[in-house]
Formats: C-alpha cells, structure tokens, sequence
C-alpha cells in the first residue's frame, strides 16, 4: 500500500509567515466603516520536524483559528503557509490529496467528531478511502494496525463498534488512529485531551507522546492549559489576541517568562499544593475582542507595566530576547 | 461543634430503563460552620448527585436507599416539599454545573435575581429585593448599571459572577458550587475564586466546592473529599489528602497532572475506566485498577477507617505516608 | 445512535406508534384480500369494483345478504370498491412519499451545505410553492391534464418534495454541517460529494423517514378532495366513492344513505390517522430530546 514519504530536505516541516485572518462583524452596509475581528494577525512562527510546538492562550486569542488555517479548513486572509516546503495556498487536485495525507488533524470533543452513524473501521478508514488507497485487506489490516497501536485491542472485536458504544478516552483514541492512519508528517492537535476525564486524559496525553517518538511526526499542539503544553511540547508559543506575545522552549518559558502576559498566565495557573499560596497575577481586569483594534501593543490595556512608548508605538515586534526566546515587548531588553 | 451539614449513610440510585444505577454509596460527612469543603472526582463519581441530594432536587426516578441529611440540625428527607421549600435558597444554594448558561437569555440579569428573592421571600417587597439586588452586585464585583442588562451582553467571568450573586440572594449558611470555573479561562477562573473566597470569610458562610480539577479543590478547600464511583474514597484536611495520599486512587490522581511546579516529571497512568454503575465490581470499587489490590479488595467492601486526625480513607491497605517509609508522593513542590 | 433492534425498542414503547403501526397492518391484510377474494370468492361480473352490477336488486342497496356494505347507486359493491382501492391508496402515499423525501433529503443537503445562492434558490422556491393553495392549483392542473393515480402521485410528490420539507430538512442538515465530523472528514480529504452522501444524507434520513410519514397523510387527503370535486382520472378510490355518492345526490340524506359514505369516509380517516401515529411514535425515535427517560 503506497502511502506518502516525507521529503527530508529542509529542517523544518511547516513555516509560517505573516499568517492572517479576518472576519467581517456587524452589519456592513449601512456602516461606514466595516468591523473587522482581527483573529489572527501577522503570526510567523516554523515547526521542525519531530517537534511538538505548542499553542497557548485564552479563548478568542487566535490559536483555534491558526491550526484550522494550517489545515485549511479555513482559507487565511493573508500570509504564507509552507508545509514541506511548498506553499499550500494553491494547491489543488493532486496536490490536496497529498496534502491531506501530510497533514491531519485531531479534534477537541471526542463526543462530536466522530460521525454517530458509521462504525469504528469505516472512520478509521475513512482517509484511505477518499484517498483511494489500497485496497479492502490492505486497509482492514491498516485500521488494525492502528487500533492497537492507539490502544484499542483486540481491534477486531472494535470494528463493527459504533462510537456511541465506546468511552470518550476510547473515542478519542479512535480519532488518533484516524488521524495517523495516511502516515502523516504534521498533526495539528486541537486540545484533544481538554474534554476528557483526568484519569484518562494522562492516558491519552502519553499515548501521543509515544506515538510522536515512534512515528516521527511534528504536532501543533494547541491548548489552553500551561501545565499540559509543558508536558509535551519542546517549544511553546503564547499567543494573545490574535498575535504571539512570546516563544521560546517549554522549559525557558514556563521558568522564565519575559511578557507580562505570560507571566500572568503563569501564576494564575492553580497549583496542586494547599500549602503553597499564589501571589494575585498581575495582569488589570477586562478581556476584549481584538474588533478593528488600535495599531498600539494589543496588551496595552492589561499590562501593569506599561510605559508612554507602548501606547504610543506600533504592536512590537517579536525579537529575540535571548537565544531561542522570543518575546513582542516594547520594555524587554534585547 | 455542632456541624452545619452531617450526610451519614447516604446511598441514593437512579432507576432507568436499564437497570439501577448506584449512583451514592454510603457516603458520610459532614461540614462546620464556615468551612469549605472540596469534593474532588471524575465524570460519574457521584459528586453532582450528592450536591442534588443536599438540594432535593433529584429528578423522578431517583430513589434514596437509605442514610440522612441533616441540615442545620434537621433531617431534610424526613419534611414535606413545602416545608423544604423553607430552607431551600435560604439556607443551602447552588451554583449549577454551566450556571452560566442557565441564565434566562430573554430577561434581563437583574430582573432574574429579584425573581429568585422574591419567590423565596415573599414578604419582601419588590423595592427592597432590586435594593438587596444592588448590594449583591456590588460584593460580585459587577457594575451596577449592568442589573438591566441581558445575559448576552455579559461576558463569560461577568456571567459567572452574576450566578455567583443569584446564590447568595437569600443570604444561605451553606453554597453548593459545581464547578463553577470549568468554563472560565485561568485568569478569569483565579480572579472569580478569590472572589468568593473573600465572600467566604466576610460572611463566614460554608462553601462545598465541586470540581473534578484538582489543582482547584486544593487552593479553595479547608477539607478535601475524594470520591468514585459513588463512593468516598477519602477525607480529611486538603494539606494531608494532597501531601500524604493514603487511597490508591487519590495518589493516581494527585500524580495523574501535569504540573508547572518543579521538575518535569514522568505522569502515573490509572489503567482501566472507571466501573458501569449499574453493575459496580464486587468489594472496593476501585480494585480493578489498584496497583496494590488483595484478594480481600475483591470481595469485601472496605469501611472508612482513620488515619489521622479527621483524615479517614475507605480502604483495606492505605498507602502509608511517606514519613513512615512508605511509597513516595509524587506532588511537585516549588 | 442506535441499532435498528434498540430503535425498534423505543418505538415500541410509544402506544401511538404501535396503534398506527396495528392498523396500518391491518389496512394492508385488507387490501392483500382483493386478489384472493375476486380470484376465488366473488363473481367478478358483480363485484368488479368499477364495472360490476347485481341485477338482482334496486341501487344503491343498504347491507344485505352478498353486499355486506351495500351497493353504490351505480350497483357496484362497496366492500369491493373499499378492498380495490387500498392497493391503490397505499402506492400512492408510498410513492409520492418517497419521492417527495427523496428529493427533499437531497435537495436540503446540497442547500445547506452549499449555502450561499444555492441555498437562497430552494429556499425562495419553497416559499412560492408554499404560497399557493395547493388544492385549486392541482385543480386547475387537473382539468388541463389528465392525471390518473400515478401520474398524480408523481405530481404530488415532486411539489411536496420543493416545498415546506426542504426547508425543515436543511434546517437538520445545517445542524450536521457544522459538526466537527464534518470537519475531520474534509481534513481527511473527502470532496463535496462524498460528505453530502456519506454524511450529511445519513444523518438527516431519520428526520427524513418522519416526515415521509406525514406525506402519506397529505397525499391521500389531496387526492381524496380532488376526487370528490372529480377533477382526476381515476376510476376508483375512497374518494372517488364520496364522489359518486355526491354527484349522484345521495349524501343530501346522508342518514339514511350511510353506507355510500361513512365506510370511505372512516377508511381515509383511519388510514390518515394511522400514519400519523406512527409518524408521532417515530418522532420519539427520532428526536432523543423528547425521550421521557
């Protein structure tokens, strides 16, 4: 069964440059000036292959928005996007079809992205049918393959399963072998774990983790949780609306914040020690939709050390602060 | 001290279609005057259904087997629904599960909260609950002229806040809160927790928290509850339940998260699912996922036994605490 | 989700369904008599529902020995007549059923799916064929074109098939359009087509086999009030019978002519109803949000 081999010149898997997406809000023709949601604005960052990069942020910061745009589930408004080295914006016939064997995605609610009306094989093996690949053995051995790769044995005894039947860690296992079936290069993970139950989300968590060392893949994880970004990702991106405040390593980040925003999101993050007593975040109330936003830094509002230069200057740019670390910060040295 | 809230032999099962589900298996505590209480446990534990059980508001085909409730010194399950009623908001409230999404979208926030006094407290005129509605507003946090607005134009912490007000409306000894961050980002979710810890002390209420997140029953709670599969695990003060696990299911759990403390450390996995509660396995529930079960887990039910000073575990052979040479507790400290 | 045996098992729960369902079988062993009865029973000369007549007595005649429903004022038996007509009744309500939830099921995916003018297409073409009064429209059609039971059924359904269904069948699909399956199954590389058919369709087909029931209903009912005003070619069915009894004159009296309305008149009925209930008992099935568990 011929399946995709990665092409492994360059280092990295997928780079992005200047990434945008606008969406139009409110009523646009009796307004002057059309309202324009900012969801992602200008963010360039690259994932190299074998690395888990993670996406981090509140709700509305853009994350989502940016891993649907690298599968292209929704078309950017501006920006490039390279998987492989190719720019995916004009790809079409047999180039989609590559495309979609290359990169793949893994969706949030366990519950909701498997179709309630077609058994276990048929969803596993949805990719290789759509993509024509192989024939009904080859892919009835493929899809078990998968299923106790992921986990799920005896895989036979799941095939004729509808996903009603099974657990939410079993169906987002389903989901993965989905997922890694066509032998992907780039997974973009969209929090799989976040609507699973503790006991079984560690499961789940691990069993990616395994399968990235044994397979190889990169993975966009996205997420809102700071301690599970840590877990798994090399580097990590925290993103607010619509821009990357900061990037660098896991560790570097979680250690050594240098935004004022990440360093509030990290010391909100509840510890599960009773003895231990958090200091209060240091962030200012009011959270905001980025709606036809001023040029000046998005943080502005919020940040507790603000100055005069960043309300009067352009959004900063991301700089490196430090080899690897990057952060978008008027104030923070370079 | 005369507690507040003693739940002695609690046992309560739903009937449906199927079978009996043993929901709450004799589950017994109890809660003092101004003390929080954290009960902590997955999906399906039980958690909801004691908090419903303390409310009476279980749905038809609940049927309580056996064990009492007694509130303020009364045996809720021994008075009529009118006599209930008395008690019901005035002295035991709840904060559902997704409140926020339970607020009426076609009438406005403050018009909802005036509602709920004035059903309660029928002696109260209108003019004097608009006026309690104002006071609650102000110790919520939300700006007053907000009362007239609708839910949709409220965000999502605002939202929060605003059940959090409709709660403490007729001023209870005792509210019950089901996980009522869940829904919130972490720095939304830290502020609204502070909040009504600070609510807590000014007005010396009792607070049960309800969360399946850990990391949060440990920063709110006094006292700590472990629950699954319908039963109480563990109890005891939150220092000793976290530092020094005495249930096996308790240190899966505690070592079952990421933390952003510390070391980056290997995460324990619980194998298995937690049992189908019609059909709950023989003895200790939780056996067939115990590292350490015996042929006695089996077959017998272990009974809470003590372990420390108001510290009591539901097991045959509690993990012994690390001073005394036993297995070593996993939670990361700064 | 359920198999079809747990399906069954809820539908089975409501008493409606079931009753529809009884009589529905019931009407069907009925209408499965009339081969056996006119092959080996009846003398075909007298009980031929259209051109039978019994010299033997004055039309129509009340219930008597050989015509246990009596005789129409043409001489011809009412039981037969009632027994013929079930046949044709139970394809017509079948066939302009499917047609008309076939159609719609497919037109209602490809509107919500493809939003946009496609979708503003169908929907203001079911707001136009909703506008007008269906009767006097299959009336003026009626007299221009000779439509006899198939013709009509096919008419029938087609205009069904356009009209309020497809805007509550795209109002379903909708709903599956924007569930995250869809999503992963375009990432794992289906195009348009395969998602409308493989999953959109399927999962609307419950809501689609609801209201196919509800067609029969309005099928016969249509077709019943444009026999009475005799407006198609059709040589016999239930309404034709109230037809032949009005035109004739005799429902002026109708206590004491009974017999050449209220068996018609209680078939339609029943049968109507019987679908109906059925379609009740599946909405239980259908929509879990009414389940009483």
């Amino acid at each position: 069964m011929a399946l995709p081999q990665p092409n492994k010149e360059s280092d990295s898997i997928v780079v992005v440059k200047g990434l945008t997406k606008h969406f139009s809000v409110g009523r646009g023709l009796f307004r002057r000036e059309q309202a324009r949601l900012h969801a992602v604005d200008d963010v360039s960052f690259d994932v190299a292959r074998g690395e888990v990069f993670g996406l981090v942020g509140e709700s509305g910061c853009g994350k989502t928005t940016t891993g649907r745009m690298l599968v292209k589930l929704t078309v950017p408004t501006s920006g490039d996007i390279f998987v492989d080295n190719e720019d995916i914006s004009a790809i079409s016939g047999q180039g989609m079809r590559e495309f979609r064997q290359r990169v793949q995605m893994i969706f949030q609610d366990p519950y909701e992205s498997l179709d309630p009306r077609m058994t276990v094989f048929d969803i596993i093996s949805e990719p290789l049918n759509v993509n024509h690949i192989g024939n009904l053995e080859e892919r009835e051995e493929r899809v078990a393959y998968m299923l106790s790769r992921v986990g799920i044995t005896p895989p036979e005894m799941f095939f004729f399963r509808f996903p009603h039947e099974l657990s939410g860690g079993q169906r987002q296992r389903v989901a993965i072998a989905r997922a890694l079936v066509v032998n992907p290069e780039f997974i973009v993970a969209d929090e799989p774990t976040s609507m699973l139950d503790v006991s079984i989300r560690t499961g789940v968590m691990k069993l990616l983790a395994e399968l990235q060392e044994d397979f190889g893949m990169s993975y966009l994880y996205i997420t809102h949780d700071l301690a599970v970004a840590r877990y798994l990702c090399d580097r990590i991106a925290v993103m607010y609306l619509g821009k990357i405040v900061e990037m660098a390593g896991a560790e570097d980040i979680i250690k050594n914040p240098l935004h004022p925003y990440s360093k509030a999101l990290i010391s909100a993050v509840p510890l599960p020690d009773p003895a231990i007593r958090r200091d209060v975040p240091n962030i200012k109330g009011g959270v905001s939709k980025p709606i036809n936003p001023p040029p000046r830094c998005r943080f502005y509002p919020r940040c507790p050390v603000a100055k005069n230069i960043c309300r009067d200057s352009d959004h900063p740019e991301l700089c490196e602060a430090s080899p690897g670390h990057f952060v978008a910060c008027h104030l923070v040295a370079r | 001290m005369d507690a507040l809230l003693k739940i002695e032999n609690f046992t309560m099962h739903y009937r449906t279609r199927a079978g009996h589900v043993k929901a709450v298996d004799d589950v017994t505590f109890s809660l003092a005057h101004g003390q929080s209480l954290g009960l902590v446990g997955e999906s399906g534990c039980g958690k909801t259904s004691v908090a419903m059980s303390i409310m009476r508001l279980l749905p038809y085909n609940s049927e309580i087997k056996s064990g009492t409730i007694v509130l303020h010194g009364q045996d809720i399950y021994s008075m009529r629904e009118e006599e209930f009623r008395k008690l019901r908001w005035k002295e035991v409230a709840m904060i559902f599960q997704a409140a926020m999404n339970a607020l009426n979208p076609v009438y406005t926030v403050g018009s909802q909260i005036t509602e709920v006094i004035l059903e309660h407290e029928p002696e109260v005129s209108e003019r004097e609950a608009r006026q309690r509605v104002t006071e609650l507003f102000s110790t919520v946090g939300i700006p007053e002229e907000r009362m007239d607005h609708y839910p949709h134009e409220y965000s999502g912490g605002m939202k929060q806040r605003a059940v959090i007000a409709m709660a403490l409306a007729c001023n209870p000894s005792l509210i019950i809160a089901d996980e009522p961050t869940t829904a919130l980002d972490v720095i939304v979710q830290d502020k609204i927790l502070r909040e009504m810890e600070e609510i807590r002390r000014k007005t010396g209420m009792s607070m049960m928290y309800i969360s399946h997140d850990v990391s949060v029953i440990a920063e709110v709670s006094d006292i700590v509850g472990v629950m699954y599969a319908g039963k109480l695990v563990e109890i005891g003060p939150a220092d000793d339940v976290f530092k020094r696990p005495r249930h096996p299911y308790t240190y899966g759990l505690m070592n079952a998260y990421p933390s952003i403390l510390g070391e980056k450390r290997d995460l324990a996995t619980i194998p298995g699912e937690p049992p189908n509660l019609m059909f709950p396995p023989l003895g200790c529930r939780f056996h067939p996922r115990c590292d350490w079960a015996t042929d006695e887990c089996g077959q017998v039910e272990p009974r809470a036994r003590y372990v420390g000073p108001d510290h009591s575990v539901a097991c045959h052979n509690p993990l012994r605490a690390p001073s005394s040479g036993g297995e070593p507790i996993g939670v990361a400290t700064a | 989700m359920r198999s079809l045996a747990q399906n069954w098992a809820v539908f089975k729960e409501s008493r409606i369904g079931l009753a529809g369902l009884a009589i529905i079988v019931c009407f069907g062993v009925f209408g499965l008599m009339w081969p056996i009865m006119i092959g080996n029973l009846w003398d075909v000369h007298i009980y031929h529902p259209v051109v039978g007549f019994d010299p033997a007595m004055m039309h129509p005649a009340p219930p008597c020995r050989g015509h246990v429903l009596g005789t129409d004022p043409i001489g011809r038996d009412v039981l037969a007549q009632l027994m013929f007509s079930t046949g044709r009744e139970f394809l017509l309500g079948v066939l302009s059923a499917v047609i008309s939830v076939v159609v719609g099921t497919f037109v209602g995916a490809i509107a919500a799916y493809y939003g946009g003018l496609t979708d503003s297409f169908f929907m203001r073409l079911a707001d136009i064929i909703m506008l007008f009064p269906f009767v006097p429209l299959l009336v003026v059609v009626g007299s221009l074109v000779r439509l006899d039971m198939f013709s009509f059924a096919i008419i029938l359904g087609f205009l069904e098939a356009f009209g309020g269904i497809t805007i509550i069948l795209k109002a379903q699909a909708l709903q599956v359009n924007v569930r995250p399956y869809i999503d992963a199954a375009k990432v794992a590389g289906g195009d348009d087509l395969h998602i409308i058919r493989s999953h959109i369709i399927p999962n609307v087909l419950p809501l689609s086999f609801l209201y196919m029931m509800f067609n029969v209903t309005a099928a016969i009912l249509s077709e019943a009030t444009l026999s009475f005003f005799g407006v198609l070619n059709i040589d016999m069915s239930w309404g034709m019978m109230i037809h032949t009894a009005e035109t004739a004159g005799y429902l002026f009296d109708y206590g004491r002519y009974w017999w050449l309305w209220l068996p018609s008149g209680l078939a339609i009925t029943l049968f109507c109803a019987a679908f109906y209930m059925v379609g009740r008992g599946l909405d239980e099935v259908v929509n879990p949000r009414l389940r009483k568990r």
